[in-house]
């Protein structure tokens, strides 16, 4: 059997310098080809484990492993992990002005491949990831994120994870903010980028974003630790009646 | 941004060592370190110069020897203008073909790329070094519109001796301050620009000043007439190697933007890290016409640089477009000054500032609005970026208001990089380096791509090389 | 022509633009044998202690040492007070001051120290029109750690007397000083507070008003030097020139090494009702410190149109549409103002003053 693609050991994160702890005790075994969601009231700490796991210098890892791919990359700057194939989707992406998003994209996956891009290739590609996007194809040149609508922000994010193509995607809340219809194209950016080769964590509020993923497991983030993890029956649980009753499940 | 492509472009890799090689000094002729009335009217004799030219020159030097150093800006205490050598003028007469110019000279400018990028799109190159124009050249067809593109010493005695006499530092008087009146004195060398009335230069003009002699000045004196609607834009590029004592440089540049007529002013300065920069440039720009500087400043120990623009016609417009890079041991005190002189004008000052490694990068400007300057419109915006806590960055804006049909508006902006965008551009796979140099390059962006390609992606490299090992 | 030692610019530009120092027209006057008696009325809340003495050593004032050693010499007016730790003043200290015919002048000092935890209101009112008036006045305020103090300055001279004003500020950990300036007239209105941000967190924000008409000169320099951690300053002017008055009004947020997440915001906003009047503006942002994060902005110019015509079309005059828009723009300072009769007596001379000078 293949080794895990992501493994959390009793992992404590802290904040500031009074060391505020907002994780503490996370484990969780993601393998390649799965798909996990993650839920919880605002404040569990689910963007927290997203930062951290992406190596965000706001938080420390007071605690524990990250172990991805078989590399602990627990103390590794962001671009180590970028490079051995984590993906963050913000929930606020930044604005870089100055930048554009082509050149952006272009000069990121030749830090990630480490290999030239090759121009007339690329471009084909991004042309075609931004047409399924619905996205105008004048966003190219344009600033990365500056002047861009929230919609256009995650549709952004989105792009970047079809052209970087990680090995796990870390999706922080890509569907709040958007109408019906961009959910609709968002879901099927994630539908079209997910395979067997690779995984993906979802932090969402509502499941439109999951349709036409097979969900395999569902966890609950409360009190800075997974209270419980089942299948992807627990989505419509929790959406139709709440925290409470999931944690009174727990409870029983 | 370019930098960062992994295809090969074809302008070469600009590397700091390129600048930094020095030819053996072989000057053919050296005044003694220090200014007399002697030295000047050697100066005036060497250059032929006619006698209104020597008793300006004579004029100036007493206006120089009476005034005080300037009491504010940056402190030139490590110019001794007692041990400058004043005038160098290397082993070479004028040459109007490159295959002329001597070796070791050609060697310098060949690895600037001098001939190349005139080749490519310039229309004619002047190259000064040290203090005399070693080449100039004007392509034919340029010539053949009447436009006239030659060094200051032929201007003065050729076709154009009276609109030079009439026009030559009248914008700005030795009297202005201390280092207009030594140029006054010394100056040597420069271009003279006539584009006629209608005439648009569609290729640049380009001048290249490279300062090779050790503790040397370098005074040239550039004089642009642009005529009627016409348009000339002039490409000023300037770089010198590096060497232990101070170098000086006092350069004058007199632009007389004519009726509806347009000029755009676009500099690169690159000069070694020992350079006190104290240039004066000054447009006074007729009715309807349009001044635009364009000005990136890397180089230098000490810079005093401050393009001004005297609006003098009703409609008149400017715009300054600028950025200031100062790492260690530089003081870099650049920025605009702007006059109202007529109804309806309109200024555009736009300014980025960066400082790093214990550098000052300060941004200083002024604008007048005069009484009868009605519905003129100024707006300044400057931002600056700190890059650690050791450099500095002030902000030293002016405004005097004495008209009340207008509108002025003035934003500044500091702040450092964000270290949530550099965690965004890390998440994606940039290191750190990359992620700031990135985020600094995109900072400089709006200046950059308002510069030739070729210095555009210059500026870009020496980004990227001030921004090398700033981590940690 | 500027041959005086005040109102400084921290950091000196070009001499041609006059801005380096205040202009002779606004240099002190000349000490006088006899300053005479000051027309004044003091009322001092419970809470606000008399200090033994006055500070020995503080930092300067906006307008330089020079100024602050004149006040300090020729005094004739002298308050030290003192606020005990932990106490709020719930009524604010009031300083009325009349310049008139038998009274022209008033030379005064104020010192209050204020410590930890306590807060207090002070306001100043400086009435009258004597031929040739002098006002000096000097404020030094130390706000130990925690507390907060509010110092509203209302000048309503006439034309024809001449005001100095001198606020030195040093702050402690926590501590907020709060300045409102309203200054309506008089034929020389110079002031220049300077706030010392030497403790973590300290604050200082200043809202400014002024109104310059006929042949009046107004000159100021307000300085923020922030050298401690997580500091603030937010400093905001507004105001209206006519006539031939002329101005200049120096701003400086200074940031010093050490300075790590100091935060300062400045603003001017001036009207110009007259082609004859002068604003001078140097907004200068000092910066020695990487983690700051300084702003500044300033608008000249005349009334919008645009909004001047939208006003009208809904039936006001052009003298209310313009008295709607300088309150407007005055409100944020005039808001806070303590006394309701004061806040109203201001209101009502700044439309008066407006209306007179319309042109």
């Amino acid at each position: 059997m293949s080794s895990p693609l992501l493994e959390v050991k009793d992992l404590q994160v802290t904040v500031g310098e009074e060391q505020k702890v907002l994780l503490n005790g996370l484990n969780l075994t993601i393998n390649a080809g799965e798909t996990h969601v993650l839920m919880g009231h605002n404040g569990a700490g689910k963007s927290t484990l997203m930062s951290a796991l992406m190596g965000d210098p706001r938080y420390t890892v007071t605690r524990g492993q990250i172990i991805f791919n078989g590399q602990d990359v627990t103390h590794e700057p962001a671009d180590v992990r970028a490079r051995a194939g984590m993906f963050l989707s913000f929930q606020t992406p930044e604005e870089i002005p100055g930048i554009t998003l082509e050149n952006f994209l272009r000069t990121a996956q030749n830090a990630i491949t480490g290999k030239p891009v090759k121009v007339f290739a690329f471009r084909k590609e991004l042309a075609q990831q931004m047409e399924a996007l619905g996205m105008d194809p004048a966003y190219a040149d344009r600033y990365l994120n500056v002047g861009f609508s929230g919609g256009e922000k995650k549709k952004s994010e989105i792009l970047q994870l079809l052209m970087l193509k990680p090995k796990l995607a870390l999706l922080d809340e890509t569907d709040s903010g958007l109408d019906v219809d961009a959910v609709k194209t968002v879901a099927q950016g994630v539908k079209a980028y997910h395979n067997e080769t690779n995984a993906l964590i979802i932090i969402t509020h509502n499941a439109k974003i999951l349709e036409g993923l097979k969900v395999d497991y569902v966890h609950v983030l409360d009190d800075a630790h997974i209270v419980r993890t089942g299948g992807d029956e627990l989505v419509n649980e929790i959406i139709e009646e709440g925290f409470h009753a999931v944690k009174e499940d727990e409870a029983k | 941004m370019r930098a960062f492509e992994t295809e090969k472009t074809d302008v070469a890799e600009v590397d700091r060592s390129i600048y930094d090689i020095k030819d053996g000094e072989n000057a053919a002729f050296e005044v003694n370190s220090g200014l007399t009335r002697d030295i000047v009217e050697q100066i005036s004799t060497e250059k032929h110069d006619p006698e209104w030219m020597r008793e300006f020159r004579l004029k100036a030097l007493d206006t120089y020897n009476k005034m005080p150093v300037q009491n504010w800006g940056p402190s030139i205490e490590g110019l001794d203008m007692n041990n400058i050598v004043t005038y160098v003028r290397p082993n070479t007469e004028m040459r109007g073909k490159w295959d002329d110019v001597p070796e070791d000279i050609k060697n310098t400018f060949e690895r600037l790329g001098i001939p190349k990028a005139e080749r490519a799109s310039l229309a004619g190159v002047g190259a000064q070094y040290d203090s005399e124009v070693v080449y100039h050249n004007v392509k034919s067809e340029v010539a053949e519109q009447g436009v006239v593109y030659t060094d200051m010493e032929s201007a003065l005695t050729g076709p154009y001796a009276e609109m030079v006499r009439t026009h030559f530092m009248k914008l700005v008087p030795p009297t202005d301050h201390k280092f207009a009146a030594l140029h006054g004195a010394v100056w040597s060398g420069g271009s003279f620009v006539y584009v006629p009335a209608g005439v648009h230069v569609e290729i640049p003009l380009q001048s290249y000043f490279r300062l090779n002699a050790k503790g040397a000045g370098q005074f040239e004196h550039t004089l642009i007439i642009v005529d009627k609607g016409a348009y000339l834009h002039f490409i000023e590029g300037c770089s010198a190697p590096k060497y232990n004592v101070a170098n000086l440089h006092a350069g004058c540049v007199e632009i007389y933007v004519g009726e509806n007529a347009r000029v755009r002013y676009s500099t690169i300065e690159n000069w070694s890290k020992n350079m006190y920069n104290l240039n004066t440039k000054r447009a006074k720009v007729e009715k309807g016409g349009t001044i635009e500087w364009v000005s990136g400043s890397f180089g230098s120990h000490t810079s005093c640089l401050y393009p001004m623009s005297i609006l003098a016609g009703e409609g008149a417009r400017m715009e300054f477009t600028g950025i200031t890079f100062a790492g260690a041991g530089q003081d870099l005190d650049t920025g605009a000054k702007v006059v109202h002189a007529a109804p309806g004008t309109s200024s555009h000052i736009t300014t980025k500032s960066i400082a790093r490694d214990g550098g000052i990068s300060n941004f200083r400007s002024s604008v007048t609005v005069l009484p009868n300057a009605k519905n003129s419109k100024s707006a300044v915006s400057c931002e600056s970026l700190m890059l650690d806590d050791r450099s500095r960055s002030d902000t030293i804006p002016e405004m005097d208001i004495r008209c009340d049909a207008v509108d002025v508006g003035h934003e500044a902006k500091i702040g450092r990089i964000s270290e949530e965008a550099v965690f965004y551009l890390m998440s994606r796979g940039l290191s750190e380096e990359d992620a700031r140099a990135l985020i600094v390059g995109g900072f400089a962006e709006p200046i950059a791509k308002e510069l030739p390609v070729e210095y555009a992606v210059e500026m870009n490299n020496l980004i990227h090389l001030e921004m090398k090992g700033s981590i940690g | 022509m500027n041959d005086t030692n005040m109102n400084r610019l921290p950091v000196p530009t070009w001499n041609q633009c006059g801005v380096n120092t205040a202009p002779a027209a606004a240099a002190l006057p000349e000490p006088a044998g006899d300053w005479g008696e000051a027309n004044f009325a003091v009322t001092l809340p419970a809470g606000v202690g008399e200090s033994e003495e006055e500070f020995t050593a503080f930092a300067e004032s906006g307008m330089g040492a020079e100024t602050d050693a004149f006040v300090l010499e020729n005094a004739t007016v002298r308050h030290a007070l003192t606020v005990a730790e932990g106490v709020t003043v719930a009524e604010p200290a009031v300083f009325e001051f009349t310049l008139d015919a038998a009274h022209p002048n008033a030379v005064s000092v104020l010192d209050v120290d204020v410590k930890a935890n306590a807060s207090v209101t002070l306001v100043q009112v400086l009435r009258g029109d004597a031929e040739n008036g002098v006002a000096a006045n000097l404020v030094r305020i130390r706000a130990a750690e925690g507390a907060h103090v509010k110092l509203v300055q209302v000048q309503l001279l006439g034309s024809r007397a001449r005001r100095w004003d001198a606020v030195a500020v040093e702050e402690s950990t926590s501590a907020r000083v709060e300045q409102v300036r309203v200054e309506l007239g008089g034929s020389v209105s110079a002031c220049g507070t300077r706030a010392l941000l030497d403790h973590a967190k300290a604050e200082y924000d200043l809202d400014a008003v002024y109104f310059g008409g006929a042949e009046a000169v107004l000159d100021y320099n307000d300085v923020s030097v922030h050298t401690a951690k997580d500091t603030l300053c937010e400093m905001h002017t507004a105001g209206v020139l006519t006539g031939h008055a002329s101005k200049i009004l120096r701003g400086t947020i200074d940031f010093r090494r050490g300075a790590k997440r100091g935060v300062g915001h400045e603003s001017e906003d001036v009207l110009l009702f007259s082609p004859n009047a002068r604003n001078r503006t140097a907004p200068l942002i000092l910066c020695g410190e990487e983690e700051v994060e300084g702003q500044h902005a300033a608008s000249i110019g005349r009334l919008d149109e645009e909004k001047l015509y939208y006003l009208r079309s809904r039936g006001l005059s052009e003298a209310q549409a313009r008295r709607l828009m300088v309150d407007a723009r005055f409100a944020p300072a005039l808001d806070k103002i303590p006394l309701e009769a004061l806040r109203t007596e201001v209101q009502e001379e700044a439309a008066r003053r407006l209306d007179d000078h319309a042109e």
